[in-house]
């Protein structure tokens, strides 16, 4: 009897201590299966947000590069252009010799000549591949502006076919996707997706009325290739928030190169001090930059432009005497000059294009920062991304509900499972100048680098008032260079005066009106003011671009 | 004898039963605190990944507050990862930036939290007033190499 009660009294204990043990085991798993997903739904967000910043960034670092790769091109033509500037400066200066010979040594004339003829000859033979490498690199640049873009989207979506076809995935389905390898085995992402303005087509800006158009396409610079017609469709490509600039601007960058390396040459060795060596440069390239046609422009273009000109004259006058005359005769209108003129300038610019084997002067152009995009913060200097989780995740969060663990802060109805990172591209001015002081730099020197911030809304971050402000600025200088134009059109030095003309009206517009980012010789951060600034650095004497263009 | 026997067990339970407890609870409170730290910690990095950004960022997005009024922006985002904690003091936090708002200068947050101990009899292990002060810093470098915004 004893031994029984004694066994019941222990299985009764042995119950006990099993149900209190079931119970803290119990509580104690709870607790662990907390912290786990505590930690797990963590890790999610924290692995969701990385990608989206890092895809953000990724995205305005190409765009960074696409931008300095466009500055290299445009240095890259300026250096070439050197080439003919020489020539053309010794050309001057063989006439100036000259004209003193005449004066002063008579017996000098002859030999003074004939140097002239072999440099004028030597000036015809080169001039024309130089025009010819010229326009190849700005169709390059071209492709550039268009390709860049698009880019990180397709290098995120090869990256992720690759995958799917390496792996030999079963299902086909890119939603296994790459970027959980490309983001360190996450798992969690299942897609990133890269955006900004920049993809939004050129065809936009150019069905605006007055709109800057961006450059990122090939109409109306391909003339005999087949193949390059065909892309001519392709104008409804995006690009990169840059325009088009005149080809003189290059010749004037040409002039600071060519100059700023003689000089610099001489003062290195010790024949002429630095400040007269800068003094030297800056006046060159600022006679060359005020003449560019004078300096720049190939005697054929010159001859070409002129035949150009008078062959839409000589139809225009035609089909106005056949509408005055006749049974139906009727008054010949402004108007009516107007839209001929434009007829026969689009018909007699593609035959010109087809006869002439060089690319002219008015077929080069050079990339120049966007002028919509004056203000820093611009939009269309951002790059954002967004990246979705893959359906299984945050499953933690989603269990933890009732344990209030909203990591999205006061979003409690919502587990959310896209994540979004901005990122922007931006040109970083010496000496940490305001944008639009420096922003005439900003296609001239490799300083374009990348960088996250905050997130915005794009539309928050479109300043109207700075696109009005390159809208109007466009519209306004254009209907200013346009008149100045048709007041020249007619001079004996043809079309490229007035184009001369157009650029001298958008100096005197931006000068009375803004410092735009235009071309603006007032406030261009010149190659001399920039050698001067190395020189107050203490970094070195003098640095000419292509030293410059190496050291970054 | 046996009734003895009994009563001894049900003492013997007790005492045995009393420190179990209490060790049990304070490992569940310890677990609850090791699960907040994990939030403070990630509040340190929200915040820190706020302040590279917000304090170079463009004025007019805060109503032309200078770069030194900003840091309630900081805050917020370490406010939003804490709430993940409810026994979080969020009210209490401190946020502290330190660093140098230039260049690519390293940015540091400092960032502590009173955390309330709450499970039951155990909250003693959190110390006589059962508050705990949590503590996560966590550096970036400032992402403040472009040029002044705006101009």
């Amino acid at each position: 009897m004893d031994h029984e009660l004694t066994g019941r009294a222990r299985s009764g204990e042995l119950g006990f201590i099993a149900l209190v043990g079931v119970v803290m085991g119990g509580v104690l798993a709870l607790g662990t299966w907390k912290m786990v997903h505590v930690a797990t739904a963590l890790g999610e967000r924290e692995q969701l947000t990385n990608a989206a910043d890092a895809m953000a960034l990724d995205n305005a670092v190409w765009h960074a590069q696409g931008m300095n790769l466009l500055v290299y091109m445009n240095a890259a033509m300026a250096i070439v252009l050197s080439v003919f500037l020489a020539l053309r400066v010794l050309e001057l200066l063989l006439i100036a010799v000259g004209v003193l010979a005449a004066i002063f040594a008579p017996a000098a004339l002859t030999a003074i000549g004939n140097g002239l003829m072999r440099v004028v000859n030597l000036e015809r033979k080169v001039g024309p591949k130089i025009m010819r490498i010229l326009h190849v690199v700005n169709m390059a640049e071209r492709v550039v502006a268009s390709a860049v873009p698009a880019l990180p989207g397709a290098v995120n979506r090869a990256e992720l076919v690759g995958n799917v076809a390496t792996k030999g995935g079963a299902s086909g389905s890119i939603d296994v996707g790459s970027l959980e390898d490309y983001y360190e085995k996450t798992g969690v992402i299942r897609q990133g997706v890269p955006l900004g303005l920049s993809m939004i087509p050129t065809l936009v800006d150019r069905k605006i009325p007055g709109f800057p158009p961006r450059m990122g396409n090939l109409d109306g610079q391909v003339h005999s290739s087949k193949v390059l017609k065909g892309i001519k469709l392709a104008i409804g490509n995006p690009s990169l928030p840059v325009e088009e600039e005149d080809y003189y601007q290059v010749c004037s960058r040409s002039a600071e190169f060519m100059t700023a390396g003689f000089t610099g040459m001489l003062a290195r060795t010790g024949i002429i001090p630095d400040q007269v060596a800068r003094l030297v440069a800056s006046r060159v390239s600022q006679v060359v930059g005020t003449l560019p046609a004078l300096a720049c422009e190939p005697f054929d273009a010159s001859t070409l432009q002129r035949e150009l000109e008078e062959s839409i004259g000589t139809a225009c006058k035609a089909e106005k005497d056949e509408q005055e005359s006749g049974e139906n005769a009727r008054a010949w209108s402004r108007s009516d000059q107007k839209k001929c003129e434009k007829k026969h300038r689009e018909k007699a610019k593609e035959s010109f294009k087809k006869q002439s084997a060089q690319p002219n002067p008015d077929m080069i152009k050079t990339a120049k920062l966007w002028n919509i995009t004056s203000h820093v913060s611009s939009a269309f200097l951002h790059t954002w991304a967004v990246a979705v989780a893959q359906p299984n995740s945050f499953k933690a969060e989603g269990t933890l509900k009732g344990w209030i663990l909203w990591l999205s802060g006061d979003k409690e109805d919502s587990n959310d499972k896209i994540t979004l990172g901005e990122a922007e591209f931006f040109f970083q001015c010496r000496k940490q100048a305001s944008h639009r002081t420096c922003g005439d730099d900003a296609m001239w020197r490799p300083w374009w680098t990348a960088s996250t911030v905050r997130v915005n809304a794009p539309w928050k971050e479109i300043d109207l008032l700075s696109v009005a402000y390159g809208w109007g600025n466009n519209a306004l200088g254009n209907l200013l260079s346009d008149a100045l134009k048709k007041v020249l059109v007619s001079s004996f030095r043809g079309k490229h005066a007035a184009d001369n003309a157009k650029d001298s009206g958008w100096h005197i517009f931006s000068f009375l009106f803004g410092k735009g980012n235009g071309s603006n010789y007032v406030t261009r951060y010149t190659l001399p003011q920039y050698a001067q600034d190395q020189v107050e650095a203490g970094r070195q004497a003098y640095t000419p671009l292509v030293k410059d263009l190496l050291i970054h | 004898v046996i009734r003895d026997e009994s009563g001894a067990a049900y003492v013997e339970t007790l005492v045995a039963f009393l420190p179990t407890l209490f060790f049990f609870l304070a490992v569940l409170q310890y677990g609850e605190v090791a699960a907040a730290n994990l939030v403070v910690r990630r509040a340190a990095q929200a915040a820190v990944r706020a302040a590279v950004v917000v304090y170079p960022d463009d004025p007019r997005f805060y109503e032309g507050a200078a770069p030194s009024q900003r840091s309630p922006y900081v805050q917020e985002a370490a406010r939003r990862t804490l709430l993940a904690a409810p026994e979080l003091d969020v009210t209490g936090a401190s946020v502290s930036v330190s660093g140098n708002l230039s260049g690519t200068s390293d940015i540091t947050v400092n960032l502590t939290v009173p955390y309330h101990c709450s499970v039951f009899w155990a909250r003693v292990v959190c110390g006589l007033d059962g508050v705990l002060s949590l503590n996560a810093r966590s550096t970036l470098p400032y992402l403040g190499m472009r040029p002044p915004a705006g101009g």
